[in-house]
């Protein structure tokens, strides 16, 4: 199958029920395949106008207590950003699919690329939180997209699920497991007339579906408890501090790398296509190990400092001028300072074996 | 019955003087809660619900239609004997 | 159904200035509400930016204040995915004529059942009193100091050839047709659209030597001619400075299939 399309039998595992796009390569298989599979299962699918009205559609159903999601690439991404930092102000889980491609601005529609990593972060303004997992191969597509649901229905965090291109498009074999967790929200019963986003030690508020007799008000505005506006600056930084501490309290549970020979001499870091290559070069250097980084963002710093503590060389290797780097040498220069070295390259092609392995041999 | 003006919500804007078919109201001298000088209600006679006791009858209310502070309500108690 | 227990008291009194009518249209509202005998829980009400889209934080119902613009989106969602679910847009002139126009058409277009309610101000009010795209030729505001040199749109008319099932459009002044029109766009399918031309005395009628309310009404009352005595009437007569008047009436009621019902 298709990365994209086990994306697709993924989304429908998972639960889902909604699903608004726009076409935009290499992410169309994604609504093309739910455009036939969606109304199958008893879900709706419908292409609006523009990327703008998909993610705002997802939002709006996603409050009527349905699974949504939306699949684009980097131009569709950039339009989305202030509605997902709506989302993220608002608690609405949904599900991004967002297919890298060469950048910036209309680049490569049909090459891979890596460049959306940080603004899978920061592409909104302001504080929020924003969970954000890569998948590396067909297999990942599949565990990964069910992976970005559960997260999304446990901490109303909107999540991103950055594949590429190559990953998207790329045919290959997965295994389905005998037996998936798949996450629902936690529904709100009560009538929430005055506390809709009430919490407990979670921190994250109980679910009021529209049209249960909630009469709950949702705003991007600051807000209070009952949902209200408000600006008064206290109720603002708790509110801001309680929608970011879902994630760093969380971090245990939503942080995922997998590590190849931790602590090796040489600890190569990487996520997406690229990662196929780096599994070949391990194969003939002993030497080196990997660090395949499932989970972007929140980036995952305890995990990657205990993989990287013993290392003298840290490779980087990704298909960007450096921003996971970004993150890595960060992590690694906190505590003792390490030596980080940036592969990097720009996109259209997956960096190669012998392009890692050259690099290795120039120094570190 | 007649029409009461709720100090606490009106904000003076006087259109209830310019939409009553019957001129019942007149812009008044008396300065609200918030700093707005509010209308009264100077010909109670003059509306057409004057003799009748229930809101639920209720002709005409475009004052209380238009009012945008939703400052104007029915008092059943005062107004003509029934 | 008396009106608080339509609105929320405990927010009262609300933000709305002097003489806005914004205030208005909520009386109307709740009149026209209670009339249809819709199930208060099973309403979702959404809105987008601007003084208009504030209305929806007053009423006791489900409710979400969104993006600039994207209410409409926002809105065919919430229907698409639970259909039994009634849903009633407020919005503004900008967030429905500027930057969500691309959302406006296509939702009249695909006719989905929704009612929308647009509260046309002429101006960006919660802003300050910038320019709309329905600000008259010629007016004065902030960001057309010397005169506002472009043409309005004719918001209804857009709605009508868009697709919509029901347009209507009125001023604050005739308050019983308006809540007539609101009471027939929530109980009819489709996409239904009622554009009401409402007083701005802070931001609209202050630049334009009608900083009273009470002279905006009379400048209401002025400029509306029933539709089928104005100038404007009908699309080959449209004249872009809306014939120098507001027409009001019912400007088309038809039956197309509703977006996702069956026929």
């Amino acid at each position: 199958m298709q990365g994209n399309e086990a994306c697709v039998e993924a989304a429908i595992y998972a639960g889902l029920r909604f699903y608004a796009g726009y076409p935009i390569t290499p992410s169309t298989e994604v609504g093309e395949g739910l455009a036939a599979r969606l109304p199958e299962e008893g879900g709706v699918f419908i292409q609006m106008e523009d990327e703008i009205a998909s993610i705002s559609a997802i939002i709006g159903a996603s409050w009527t207590g349905a699974k949504s999601m939306t699949a684009t690439s980097g131009p569709g991404f950039s339009l989305m950003q202030e509605s997902i930092g709506y989302a993220s102000m608002t608690e609405t889980p949904l599900v991004i699919v967002d297919a890298m491609r060469g950048g910036p601005s209309t680049g490569l529609p049909t090459m891979p690329a890596q460049g959306d990593v940080m603004q899978a972060r920061y592409g909104s303004h302001g504080d929020y939180p924003i969970i954000a997992l890569a998948a590396s191969t067909v297999q990942d597509m599949f565990d990964l997209t069910i992976r970005a649901f559960n997260l999304t229905e446990k901490y109303r965090v909107p999540v991103i699920l950055l594949s590429d291109a190559e990953v998207g498009h790329m045919r290959g074999k997965f295994t389905v497991p005998t037996s998936i967790e798949v996450i629902d929200r936690a529904i709100r019963t009560d009538k929430v007339w005055h506390d809709g986003f009430a919490y407990d030690e979670s921190l994250v508020p109980k679910f009021p579906v529209f049209g249960s007799g909630s009469r709950v008000h949702v705003t991007g505005l600051s807000h209070d408890v009952a949902g209200y506006p408000s600006n008064d600056p206290e109720v603002h930084e708790d509110l801001v501090r309680r929608l970011n501490g879902k994630l760093t309290k969380h971090e245990g549970d939503i942080c995922r790398v997998d590590i190849i020979r931790p602590n090796s001499r040489r600890m190569l870091v990487t996520y997406g296509s690229p990662a196929l290559a780096a599994h070949e070069v391990l194969r003939s250097d002993p030497e080196t190990g990997m660090v395949n980084l499932k989970t972007i963002w929140p980036f995952p710093e305890r995990l990657l400092r205990q993989a990287i503590s013993g290392t003298e060389d840290v490779v980087v290797v990704e298909m960007n001028l450096g921003q996971a780097y970004r993150e890595v040498e960060r992590v690694a220069c906190n505590e003792v300072c390490k030596k980080t070295r940036l592969l990097s390259k720009v996109g259209g092609e997956v960096t190669t074996p012998s392009e890692i392995v050259k690099f290795l041999g120039k120094g570190g | 019955m007649q029409v009461q003006v709720r100090k606490e919500f009106c904000k003076g804007c006087n259109l209830c003087v310019v939409v009553c078919p019957t001129r019942s109201f007149e812009e008044g001298k008396d300065v609200g809660e918030r700093g707005h000088i509010l209308p009264i209600v100077a010909h109670p006679e003059k509306c057409p619900n004057f003799k009748r006791k229930t809101k639920k009858n209720a002709v005409c209310e475009m004052c209380i239609l238009t009012c945008p502070d939703q400052a104007l309500r029915w008092d059943e108690e005062a107004g003509a004997e029934p | 159904m008396e009106f608080f227990d339509l609105f929320r008291e405990d927010r009262w009194p609300h933000m709305f200035c002097p003489g806005c009518g914004i205030g208005t249209v909520m009386n109307c509202f709740h009149r026209a509400f209670a009339e249809t005998g819709l199930d208060q829980d099973r309403t979702v009400f959404v809105s987008g930016i601007g003084c208009s889209s504030r209305i929806i934080g007053y009423i006791r119902a489900d409710s979400i204040h969104t993006t600039h613009g994207r209410a409409l989106a926002v809105a065919t969602g919430i229907k698409l995915a639970n259909p039994d679910l009634n849903v009633v847009v407020f919005s503004g002139d900008g967030d429905i004529g500027a930057i969500g126009g691309n959302h406006f058409i296509n939702a009249a277009r695909r006719n989905v059942d929704m009612s929308v309610f647009c509260i046309n101000n002429f101006i960006y009010g919660m802003t300050g009193g910038q320019a709309s795209t329905t600000t008259p030729h010629k007016s004065y505001s902030t960001t057309t100091p010397y005169g506002n040199k472009e043409y309005p749109f004719d918001l209804s008319e857009l709605a009508v050839t868009a697709g919509a099932n029901y347009v209507a459009r009125w001023t604050v002044r005739n308050v019983k047709e308006l809540t007539a029109s609101m009471q027939k766009a929530m109980q009819k399918k489709g996409f239904s659209f009622v554009e009401i031309a409402s007083p701005c005395p802070t931001s609209f009628g202050r630049r334009n030597r009608m900083a009273d309310p009470k002279q905006m009404f009379e400048w209401l009352k002025i400029i509306s001619v029933k539709r089928e005595k104005s100038q404007a009437w009908g699309l080959d007569q449209l004249d872009l400075n809306l014939g120098g008047q507001i027409t009001v009436g019912e400007f088309v009621e038809r039956n197309r299939a509703p977006f996702g019902m069956i026929a």
